[in-house]
């Protein structure tokens, strides 16, 4: 798909029926998900807007395309949509129409070309030598390789990719591994979950479109904005988690006023994601504000932690702001060593007082 | 909040003071009973010593309360249940007993007087025995009905018992040697035996409460050094020496019983900070 | 001794003297309270959200300064004290949080009543435990004798009075609650006779278990001889900081005086034996000075 002008993307907006103030309150909870001020806003909607966009290559391996389903979610023609419409996505096996030799000629053509975005989605299965996943004659191992040489920087999307996902659950008979353990020389942003939330890879790329590099990113290279913090500290529910008022049994009286699930396995306090805040289907809802627990698919291995297993929370301390019990510790008073001191120096000084004054008195002996 | 101790050096003085008026006394007295009435001159200077030391511990008593003009209260209530408004009392009448003895003493000289006062000063003599009993073990009761660990043993009004009375019984030696009088070897014996029936029970009262913040914390110096040492070991070891001499050593006995009181001080500013500091 | 006419007639003085000088009428006896109107609060710790409402309403009424902690929070603070009559604590034990109401329990074997030398510390009509502020002297028997460490009293120069929760009696006296409770925002602290709220907290005792917290107790319904600031406790006292079978202070009073007394007579006994023989002694004026002894001291 060639790039789409500025005129063009104005056109599209219109047709959409999506005024230039939707638009820019969309660029606004763009800038929100990325956790930056409102004077950005105005350079985000210009990066949209621009001629130059570049292309992208979204490929995928050993998946259930699931991450691309979560992309597709739109009740209505979104500003979202529209942006990866306008991106060049040039080869996408799933949503593009053609397909054979052509497709494939189109996708050489990009690769050769260089300076794309590569987008990966599913595991890359390295068992036998990479034979169980090839796609037009070439292993997915090759093929990432191969995808990986031009590309300006690789962004994984669902846990697959990024981890291995549920293909690297055990025994991981197809030795299913994520991006990073394959390819070690290119920037590398993983944005797990499973499925991983739309809005996150939207505003990756909107980002990298703004300010033409990529977000910063915690240890396991996912970036800070959308998981640098625990699900469980945006809980709507925390404060039932606080006060202990937990759901025991499904549809009991807890589960029916909305209080935690923590009892019922929901991982949120283990769980690095943004879904309590910009949740799901247009921010319609998300798990647990379904009822359900989190089950902390952003997290690497989350399906050996147990759906329903209580998360093992290590280094659960209740708030500073109330005094213990018991009572305040009392000191010794400081001036306890002076007074003794002093006193064992009177009993010393009356000693040597007495030893030389009375003994040179001899006493009569008195009749009683 | 409050790091600083509720008691502080103004009661520990006060215990003291207390068991020396007290326990010089009684002591004093029960030399006499045994004696038929013969050291009479004993219980006349555990008066004067205790007399004094008494109202030193009023004074500190007044400055240790949070509204010292309004300690009359005490004397306007009575309730049996508290050893403070007993103490307070029993202080009260100890002095005032002993401020009429000395007054009485001195009119003994006059052989005209002497016959009607007699039965009246005999009677005062027991009644202020009485009293000190009740004073020197009052202290231990006291610090019995408080919440404090350390001083919820019944060792603890033992112990203060026999120190007040070793502390006081050297008060009375310490008069002895500065007037130059003769110490009978009885008089060294009985220091000798207060000073191991101290030790005794300050080893019973250990073992009976959390003693670590005295044995090894932070009091654990003045302990061995000021307690150990200086009230017990040390006296003890003159006045032994002494009791094998021919004679009396005047200077020893004094040393001895100087370390004895001082160490008498030291005893209960452990205790009292301790109890206090270990909850 | 005998006593004549006139001794006789000293001793009646004093006796009727002493009758006159007793408690004045506001402060009831200690051993037996006798409580008309018997009142009582009641704390339940599993509906505590820990919002601190009692704390505030408390400082408010009595005009208390916020007391700033370690934790540099105006509203933490370590510990009660002359200042602070009640707080909001928390307990951290393993997996065990829960909220505790520290405040005067208004015990019926009340030790602070019961040592209290100038009958400041008394019993109200209703139960409540108060220290008349214009009678007590300051001498922190009340505080140390507290099996909670409840009555405060200043530091240094500010020491004045003892001072702790006094059940808001005045408000009492005019028909009102106490402040804690009527500022208490999830209905966790409630008023009223103490039989109802005892009949209250046995409900939800009952309610708990069945939710499964078979430690539940009622803390304050028989301990100390009942308190009139109960506490509904979702684990043992112990975890609470709380002796399980509280005693008042004065319980040990009468094994005390046997203490000192038993010393008092073992000395009486050793010490005769040094004594009786150097009264021979002095009877015989042919002593070799060896006390009876037999040692030879001029070797």
């Amino acid at each position: 798909m060639p790039n789409v002008s500025y005129d063009e993307f104005r056109e599209k907006l219109k047709s959409a029926g999506i005024s230039r103030r939707d638009f820019l309150k969309y660029c606004t909870m763009m800038a929100g998900v990325l956790a930056l001020e409102s004077t950005i806003v105005p350079r985000i909607a210009r990066a949209i807007e621009m001629d130059k966009r570049p292309p992208v290559i979204w490929l995928e391996f050993q998946d259930c395309a699931g991450c691309s389903e979560s992309l597709l979610r739109a009740s209505r023609p979104t500003v979202e949509t529209l942006i990866l419409d306008t991106l060049s996505l040039d080869y996408h096996e799933t949503l593009m129409a053609a397909a054979g030799h052509l497709a494939e000629e189109a996708k050489d053509k990009t690769l050769a070309a260089g300076n794309y975005l590569l987008v990966v989605e599913g595991a890359i299965p390295t068992g036998e030598n990479g034979a169980y996943c090839v796609v037009a004659g070439k292993s997915s191992v090759e093929q990432l390789r191969e995808a990986a040489k031009n590309a300006v920087a690789i962004i994984t999307v669902g846990n697959c990719a990024s981890f291995g996902g549920l293909p690297k659950a055990a025994p991981n008979p197809t030795g299913a591994v994520g991006v990073m353990d394959v390819i070690k020389d290119k920037p590398i942003i993983n944005l797990p979950g499973c499925p991983v939330n739309a809005v996150n890879i939207t505003a990756t790329i909107v980002h990298y479109l703004t300010f033409k590099r990529l977000p910063k990113t915690d240890s396991l290279k996912r970036p800070l904005f959308a998981y640098g913090f625990r699900i469980h500290d945006n809980c709507e529910r925390r404060a039932h988690f606080d006060r202990g008022e937990f759901v025991r049994m499904w549809g009991d009286k807890g589960h029916r006023n909305g209080w935690c699930l923590y009892h019922m396995g929901c991982k949120g306090p283990l769980t690095f994601a943004n879904c309590p805040k910009v949740r799901w289907n247009q921010g319609m809802n998300w798990p647990v504000g379904a009822g359900h627990g989190c089950v902390g698919c952003t997290e690497k291995d989350f399906w050996e932690l147990g759906v329903y297993h209580q998360a093992n929370i290590p280094e659960f301390i209740p708030p500073a702001t109330y005094p213990k019990i018991g009572r305040a510790k009392k000191e010794i008073p400081s001036s306890t060593d002076a007074i003794v001191g002093g006193l064992i120096g009177a009993a010393v000084g009356g000693a040597v007082v007495a030893g030389l004054t009375q003994n040179r008195k001899r006493n009569p002996e008195k009749q009683e | 909040m409050h790091k600083e101790l509720l008691w502080k050096w103004q009661i520990w003085l006060y215990l003291w003071a207390a068991g020396v008026a007290g326990g010089g006394f009684f002591i004093a007295y029960l030399i006499n009973l045994f004696t038929g009435f013969k050291e009479k001159k004993l219980l006349q200077y555990a008066t004067y010593v205790g007399v004094p030391f008494g109202f030193l511990g009023v004074l500190m008593l007044l400055f240790d309360l949070g509204k010292i003009e309004r300690f009359w209260h005490l004397m306007v209530h009575f309730s049996f249940l508290s050893p403070m408004s007993i103490g307070s009392w029993i202080l009260t009448a100890w002095i005032l007993c002993g401020l009429f003895l000395l007054v009485a003493w001195r009119h003994e000289r006059n052989p005209e007087r002497a016959r009607s006062r007699y039965r009246w000063t005999r009677l005062a003599e027991g009644l202020t025995f009485s009293l000190s009993l009740l004073l020197i073990a009052y202290t231990g009761v006291l610090l019995n009905s408080t919440s404090l660990p350390m001083w919820r043993s019944y060792f603890l009004p033992a112990l203060f018992v026999v120190s007040a009375c070793s502390t006081g019984f050297a008060g009375i030696l310490i008069i002895l040697v500065l007037k130059r009088e003769a110490i009978s070897h009885a008089m060294g014996q009985t220091s000798v035996l207060l000073s191991t029936l101290e030790a005794v029970a300050l080893v019973l009262f250990l073992i009976n409460v959390p003693s670590h913040i005295i044995i090894k914390g932070a009091l654990s110096l003045a302990f061995w050094g000021g307690i150990v040492i200086f009230a017990l070991f040390a006296p003890l070891w003159l006045k032994l020496w002494n009791l094998g001499q021919p004679k009396e050593n005047p200077a020893m006995l004094f040393i001895a019983a100087w370390w004895i009181l001082i160490g008498g001080i030291i005893l209960r500013a452990v205790i009292v900070i301790g109890g206090q500091v270990a909850i | 001794m005998s006593i004549n006419r006139r001794g006789f007639l000293k001793i009646l003085g004093i006796v009727s003297g002493s009758l006159v000088v007793r408690p004045v009428e506001s402060r009831a006896k200690t051993l037996s309270p006798r409580f008309t109107n018997e009142v009582a609060v009641l704390y339940d710790a599993s509906k505590c959200v820990g919002c601190k409402s009692c704390q505030n309403a408390c400082k408010r009424i009595h005009d208390l300064p916020p007391e700033i902690g370690p934790s540099r929070l105006y509203d933490a603070p370590e510990d009660l004290s002359e200042k602070t009559w009640n707080l909001i604590a928390l307990v951290k034990e393993g997996d065990k949080h829960p909220f505790f109401f520290k405040r005067c329990f208004h015990c019926t074997e009340a030790s602070c009543v019961n040592v209290c030398p100038t009958g400041a510390a008394h019993h109200t009509e209703n139960g409540a435990v108060i220290i008349d502020q214009l009678w007590c002297i300051g001498c922190g028997y009340c505080a140390q004798a507290c099996p909670f460490g409840v009555p405060h009293l200043g530091e240094g120069k500010d020491k004045a009075t003892a001072r702790k929760c006094n059940l808001n009696y005045q408000r009492l006296k005019k028909g009102e609650i106490p402040a804690c409770v009527e500022n208490c925002t999830t209905g966790a602290l409630s008023f009223g006779a103490r039989q109802s709220q005892i009949a209250k907290a046995s409900e939800r005792l009952a309610e708990l278990k069945s939710q499964g917290y078979a430690d539940a107790n009622i803390y304050g319904d028989f301990e100390l001889g009942g308190m009139h600031h109960m506490s509904i406790l979702l684990h043992k006292p112990g975890v609470y900081k709380l002796p399980e079978n509280p005693k008042a202070a004065t319980q040990i009073l009468a094994k005390s005086w046997l203490g000192g007394l038993a010393s008092a007579g073992v000395i009486t006994v050793l010490m005769i034996p040094f004594w009786i023989t150097h009264r021979k002694n002095k009877q015989r004026p042919h002593d070799n000075g060896d006390n009876g002894k037999g040692v030879d001291r001029h070797a």
